[in-house]
């Protein structure tokens, strides 16, 4: 028998990511040990083809999902909190005669090793304030139905080598202009050791902490799917977050639909009369300016949504002009980070 | 089921039979007459034998008691495997994309019993909401057939969830399926949202389907040809299918009359695109209603003082009974209307169906395939339920505007603005013995979270806790004596 009285919950508190690692399948040791090996499990399916949809010819791809939480001390020995969440893609391809995989670059519309969904967390537990550092591929989104070129967000290095161990994952990501990440992730060991270099207010800090890894591979999520969501998540107070997300199907037909919530401490509390109103300034193909409000919110959010930071290549067939993963200036200061959603307390409104 | 709760729930309301077979008319016309295809609600002046009041409007059900109709006889076991198995719903969510969207919330394989698994129009299987999803509660661990959600969420935007599933659908068949079910949903959708979880919008979710279809032929119209309801539907709390042995008439203005089977599918507009397939579905209808006309009350499970329970039935057959019916062998349930100037509680869910676009509908269900058999024939006041199993379909009145028995007894305590406290039906702590009724909080007028869709606010158009008086004269022994009786109905 099902919780047929528990009080139901709508997708209003699904995460975007949810729904498009929804086909990943989680790792039950949740270990990194023996990485090479479960891909070469995970591959007796090789007709999977990526995305026939995107009109582009495509092999057989893996997808990769990786989070990666961390507690690290700065020089000052303050603690920092810190969650990196990546959406990674290879191409994996049988070798004959063997059931260990080979990673293969690919023709895909992907580069092979590029991170199409990348989303970090900095807490600081000092001021109680967390920043989030949101870039995503269109494509990784159903955004956008074809791209000529792969959107790279920095550079990443895979390397296995076959025998489970010595696996070595750096990632390097200079498009945040903040920030710059860079760490081994040794797959052996359950726990990693952390290097790592923050870039805030032009100062370098070296972080150094231990973490751990999460990781999940699958099949490619469903991304083809007749409806394009878009979400905006702004951090507006310590553990309080706004979430704003918007559907619209990909025939261009049908209702455009807008929810809404409010996540505080992990509780999610929709909102009523959410509105998405988008401005495109003249010689951009995408909105430049997405302003969120809703009923109990005291005032509009506006996101700007600079042109450099998202694949702008990424175009339909049909000349469809695609929305994007929202990002906001940070309001504060009125000065453009491109991708950084900064918290900002504001003031909820009862009534 | 966190999510399906949800998703279905507020999705189908309806029957939908994708095969082919071109059976024309049921066999089973046991039924004494059917009023004809072109009869208006007004024919029978015969109804209202014992009205006590005579409306002015004759396509109106007269006040007073509600004349019996025969009803088609069926088969109750096999209406029980209808209900859970056939296909009088044949639009949703391909399965497929249901079963994904469960994995990924980590919930159970099962369907939810509120769901179906049927095939849709492109052969591939979907899964829809069954009755259950309004008329089912799981009640201290056990699925309680009949008794009416009062937890079903209906205050979000369906739409928006039935899109957001679209983000998964692939291929023709699945991009299909999904399309159909969620055009409907989309038109639909302004119309059955409600400011406070419980409650329903049923009766506004017929209204706007029969907006959407063919008087003769029940094509879909994707442009509404009637006037569309109110987009603040009027809040129904779903009563309890129990109730069916003893209702002469359906629904809590008792407008469904003479034949129940082919009402209760009334349901069947969302997908039901044909008049072959309605008569696919009215072929089980007789065996589903006799289904819900066996069902019995759950008992009260917790303890009761019997020599109390004695002292407050002698208060329900003096205040009581004479609308409620005797249940000590006293007069029958009377199936009595009483006109809203005498009951005085929220009189919305009434106008909403007697004023002039509720005459729409009414007329286009009397000229449709449905008026062949039923009539659609509101009265100008509410219908005294049968008591049966009270102590279990918590909160009170047709709009569910009082928490508890013990506030019904005694209006002057009952609250204003309250707060559901209840997140598990299964939870025998969540069900307060005291009071009888879900536990809940009072709340201060004007000073709550707006979003907060747990807050009952009679202050509403349409939430109004208002009427019912009986009772307030009672002295606090004797209500505790009559509440103690009210335990064993
Ligand atoms: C969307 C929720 C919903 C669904 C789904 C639903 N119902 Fe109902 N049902 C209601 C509500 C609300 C009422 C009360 C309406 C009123 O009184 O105006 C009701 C009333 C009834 C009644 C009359 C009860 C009485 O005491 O008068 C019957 C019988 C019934 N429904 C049967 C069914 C059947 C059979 C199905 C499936 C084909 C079904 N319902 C599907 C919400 C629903
Ligand atoms: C004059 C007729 C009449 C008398 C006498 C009467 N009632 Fe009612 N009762 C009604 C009507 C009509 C309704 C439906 C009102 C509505 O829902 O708006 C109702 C509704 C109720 C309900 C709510 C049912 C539900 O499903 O929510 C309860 C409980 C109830 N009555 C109990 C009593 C008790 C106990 C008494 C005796 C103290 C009593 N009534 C006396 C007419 C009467």
């Amino acid at each position: 028998m099902t919780s047929g009285g528990v009080l139901p919950q709508g997708l209003g508190n699904v995460d975007v990511l949810a729904l498009l690692s929804s086909s990943v399948i989680s790792d039950p040791e949740r270990g990194t040990a023996d990485l090479n090996n479960r891909i070469a499990d995970s591959y007796p399916n090789p007709s999977l083809q990526y995305a026939t949809q995107y009109y582009a010819l495509q092999p057989a791809y893996r997808f990769e999902y990786w989070v990666l939480a961390a507690m690290v001390r700065d020089p000052n020995s303050q603690q920092w909190r810190w969650q990196e969440d990546q959406f990674v893609r290879f191409g994996v391809k049988a070798r004959d005669g063997t059931n260990h995989a080979a990673v293969e670059q690919s023709v895909s519309a992907w580069e092979f090793g590029s991170i199409v969904g990348h989303q970090s967390t900095t807490y600081d537990f000092s001021s109680a304030r967390s920043e989030t550092f949101v870039q995503a591929d269109r494509l990784a989104l159903g955004f956008a139905e074809v791209s000529e070129n792969s959107m790279s967000i920095g550079s990443t290095e895979l390397q296995v080598d076959g025998s489970g161990c010595n696996s070595v994952m750096s990632i390097d990501s200079p498009a945040a202009q903040h920030q710059s990440l860079q760490w081994q992730v040794d797959t052996c060991v359950e726990s990693l050791l952390i290097n790592d270099t923050v870039f805030a207010s032009n100062t370098a800090s070296v972080l150094n902490g231990v973490g751990w890894v999460n990781h999940s591979y699958g099949q490619l999520p469903n991304q083809a799917g007749a409806v394009f969501i878009e979400r905006s998540v702004i951090h507006i107070a310590p553990d309080q977050q706004l979430i704003v997300e918007r559907s619209r199907r990909r025939s261009g037909q049908g209702p455009v639909t807008v929810s809404g919530f409010i996540k505080r401490a992990g509780v999610e509390q929709r909102l009523r009369g959410v509105q998405w109103q988008e401005e495109q300034l003249p010689g951009n193909r995408f909105p430049t300016m997405i302003t969120i409000s809703a009923d109990g919110l005291a005032e509009a959010w506006q996101l700007n949504v600079p042109a450099d930071v998202l694949n702008q290549r990424a175009e339909s067939p049909a000349g469809q002009q695609h929305g994007v993963l929202a990002t906001s200036t940070a309001p504060d200061n009125n000065e453009p980070r491109p991708g950084i959603v900064t918290l900002y307390p504001r003031t909820l409104v009862g009534s | 089921m966190r999510l399906f709760g949800v998703v279905i729930t507020c999705l189908i309301l309806s029957a939908c039979n994708n095969t082919d077979t071109t059976q024309t008319t049921s066999g089973k016309s046991n039924i004494g007459t059917s009023a004809s295809a072109s009869a208006s609600a007004s024919a029978s002046a015969s109804l209202g034998k014992e009205a006590e009041l005579e409306t002015s409007d004759s396509w109106l059900s007269p006040l007073g008691s509600v004349p019996e109709y025969s009803q088609r006889p069926g088969d109750a076991q096999r209406g029980r495997e209808a209900l859970f198995n056939e296909s009088y719903v044949n639009c949703g969510i391909p399965e497929r994309v249901f079963r994904q969207l469960q994995t990924s919330f980590q919930t159970s394989n099962d369907l939810p019993f509120s769901t179906n698994r049927v095939i849709g129009k492109t052969g591939i299987p979907v899964v829809s909401s069954n009755c259950l999803s309004c008329h089912g509660t799981s009640l201290f661990g056990e699925l309680v057939i009949g008794l009416g959600n009062e937890f079903a969420d209906f205050t979000q935007n369906p739409s928006a969830l039935v899109e957001r599933a679209g983000a998964l659908v692939q291929g023709a068949q699945e991009v299909a399926e999904w399309e159909r079910f969620a055009d409907r949903i989309a038109a639909i959708a302004p119309y059955i949202q409600m400011e406070t979880v419980g409650v329903n919008p049923a009766k506004n979710l017929t209204f706007a389907l029969i907006a959407h279809r063919d008087v003769d032929t029940h094509e879909w119209l994707p442009e509404a040809r009637l006037p569309l309801p109110s987009t603040q539907p009027p809040p129904i709390s779903v009563p309890p299918w129990w109730r069916m042995s003893k209702k002469h008439a359906l629904f809590n203005l008792a407008e469904a009359r003479e034949d129940h089977a082919r009402m209760m599918l009334a349901a069947s507009m969302l997908c039901a695109d044909s008049i072959a397939e309605l008569d696919n579905i009215d072929q089980y209808a007789p065996d589903i209603r006799a289904y819900l006309s066996s069902l019995e009350p759950p008992a009260y499970p917790f303890a009761i003082d019997t020599a109390l329970a004695d002292q407050g039935q002698v208060e329900y057959e003096r205040l009581c009974a004479d609308c409620h019916g005797s249940h000590a062998g006293g007069l029958p349930y009377p199936n009595r209307l009483i006109a809203i100037e005498d009951i005085k509680t929220d009189p919305e869910v009434m106008l909403s169906s007697t004023d002039e676009r509720g005459k729409r509908y009414a007329d286009w269900f009397n000229q449709s395939w449905f008026g062949q058999r039923s009539l659609a024939a509101p009265a100008l006041g509410y219908i005294a339920p049968p008591l049966d199993g009270i102590w279990a379909t918590a909160p009170y009145l047709h709009n569910g505007s009082v928490p508890t028995l013990a506030a019904l007894l005694e209006p002057k305590t009952r609250p204003t603005v309250w707060r559901h406290l209840v997140t598990d039906t299964n939870d025998p702590e969540s069900y307060n013995t005291q009071d009888l009724g879900w536990r809940h909080e009072r709340l201060q007028a004007g000073s709550y979270d707006l979003n907060d869709t747990r807050v009952y606010d009679t202050n509403r158009l349409g939430y109004a806790n208002s009427g019912h008086t009986m009772g307030q004269e009672l002295s606090p022994e004797q209500r505790l004596a009559l509440l103690e009786y009210l335990k064993t109905l």
